[in-house]
């Protein structure tokens, strides 16, 4: 009788921690192999708002390019290189929508899976030199260069309705501390 | 080592509508001042020949003032002379950054074509946009014929010109500003930018010049579309098997589905196209044509335009009306050389 009750508790403390360990191996499976990436996941009516770091674009040529019913353009002009300060949690690009675009635009910055930063809407005559860098890739990122993409979604000025076509570039991202 | 001297050319181009306007051509109906393409003579020191061709009748006197840019002229001397010179006596003095030819002769002379060559001496070896010396003033007979009052000699620069590295400003003399702001000759311009240099001489006159730096070229490209809305209308009623035929995919409006891409810019880019179905969509696919040919990208040139068109294929999983069926990518890249 001694023997049973001192290997029960025994017993039900292996059963547990074995069962943890379970779920700790699923949670690993699922976070490799399984977990939907974080990619930016435009809304199909983004948020009103333009972004506040928009400034005028220099000497813009103006005009409109033309489209029909239903249809969209925009000119998607920026520098291939970015930079981010770990320190301020900046991220400095180029990013221009002409005023020829006749589409408002928000762009986001992606290595892989990672959004670095996004911009809210830039509307046409504008363009944008600095973003803020989102939390988790501040803890991510380390000093070097990253391939990286910036992603253009386009917005129909007066419907706020997201086009159905993406623009992606390819970028190279900088870190410094 | 042929030295390129173009800039000499134009330096003395920029005053040839002086020449023009002034006497040469109306009192003698010759040529004005032509400078030839200057020949390399030596790689060590490295010295250039610049011929100087002035057209002129019945002349017994013949003065030049010629300015040499003191960052890249070291040394220079009259070499070369005319027939025309053999009973003259001529002489060349050099000055700090001041040339002058002096031509005398007892009774009158007359040339058509290359007068004298400058013999250089130079410290460096000059680009196209440095220039080596400049033509103040002309005299025949003791009557001034041309005078420029522009003294100032650039290296470094041309005006207009778009640079994809850091850029060197150096003028003979005065001082200048950039883009409004104080610019000491042989300080680095890093940044990208449009920029305005203004050299202001020791007598006030002034000398200004446009260019750019990119040194990072922008990618720039137009991406347009027409109304991207499609109907699927289904195929042939089957009685014996009680199910349509395959059904196909049109664009609502003429002309739709169409996506074009513009180059905007002077790299060469490559463009892809990609069509990514939507949640619960998975069994509709997409694909372009170009001219009757499935493609997936394009490199386009500067100022060059292609245009795709979207095809649908797949049955649709359940009614639809206004659902968003994928959407549209196009990635852009620059085309690497090699």
């Amino acid at each position: 009788m001694e023997k049973n009750f001192s290997n029960k508790p025994k017993w039900i403390i292996i059963a547990v921690l074995l069962l943890l360990l379970l779920v700790i191996v699923a949670v690993i499976i699922w976070a490799i192999f399984f977990r939907t990436p974080d990619i930016p996941l435009p809304p199909d009516y983004p948020p009103q708002e333009t972004d506040g770091n928009q400034q005028p674009i220099p000497n813009d040529q103006g005009g409109k390019l033309e489209s029909p019913t239903g249809g969209g353009a925009v000119n998607v002009t920026y520098e291939s290189v970015v930079t981010v300060d770990l320190s301020d949690k900046t991220v400095t690009l180029s990013y221009a929508n002409p005023s020829m675009s006749n589409q408002n635009v928000a762009i986001a910055i992606v290595i892989d899976d990672l959004t670095v930063a996004r911009s809210a809407l830039i509307t046409p005559g504008n363009m944008i030199k600095s973003l803020t860098l989102e939390d988790k890739a501040a803890k991510k990122l380390s000093v070097g260069g990253y391939d990286a993409e910036i992603i253009i979604y386009c917005y129909h000025p007066e419907t706020g309705e997201k086009a159905m076509v993406d623009t992606r570039g390819e970028v190279t991202v900088y870190v410094t501390e | 080592m042929k030295c390129k001297v173009v800039a000499l050319c134009l330096c003395i181009l920029l005053l040839l509508p002086a020449f023009s306007v002034r006497s040469i051509a109306a009192e003698n109906s010759h040529d004005p001042l032509t400078v030839k393409e200057a020949t390399t003579v030596s790689t060590s020191p490295l010295t250039v020949d610049v011929p100087f061709a002035l057209s002129f009748a019945d002349a017994t006197g013949i003065n030049l003032n010629i300015r040499v840019n003191p960052h890249l002229v070291d040394t220079a001397k009259l070499v070369s002379p005319a027939a025309c010179l053999s009973n003259t006596l001529y002489t060349a003095n050099q000055t700090d950054d001041k040339v002058k030819v002096a031509i005398a002769s007892a009774s009158p002379i007359s040339n058509e074509g290359v007068l004298f060559s400058l013999r250089l001496t130079l410290k460096s070896t000059p680009t196209e946009e440095d220039e080596l010396c400049k033509l103040l003033q002309i005299k025949i007979n003791e009557r001034i014929i041309s005078q420029a009052t522009d003294r100032i000699l650039l290296t470094g620069v041309t005006n207009g010109a778009l640079y994809e590295r850091d850029v060197i400003v150096n003028f003979n003399e005065g001082t200048a500003t950039l883009n409004g702001a104080p610019y000491v000759g042989g300080t680095a311009i890093t940044e990208d930018g449009s920029y305005r240099l203004i050299v202001t001489d020791l007598s006030g006159k002034t000398r200004e010049i446009n260019f750019t730096v990119d040194k990072i070229p922008d990618i720039s490209v137009t991406v347009s579309w027409t109304n991207m809305s499609f109907v699927y209308s289904e195929g042939d009623w089957d009685p014996s098997s009680h199910t349509y035929g395959t059904g196909t995919w049109s664009p609502v409006s003429d002309g739709g589905g169409t996506v074009a891409v513009t180059n905007a810019c002077r790299l060469t880019v490559e463009t892809a196209f990609q069509y990514v179905e939507g949640a619960g969509n998975e069994g509709i696919s997409g694909s372009f044509l170009s001219d009757g040919e499935t493609v997936t990208g394009f490199v386009l040139s500067k100022n060059e335009s292609k245009s795709v068109v979207l095809t649908l294929s797949g049955v649709p999983s359940t009614e639809m009306n206004q659902e968003t069926l994928g959407v549209v990518t196009v990635t852009i890249s620059e085309k690497k050389e090699g």
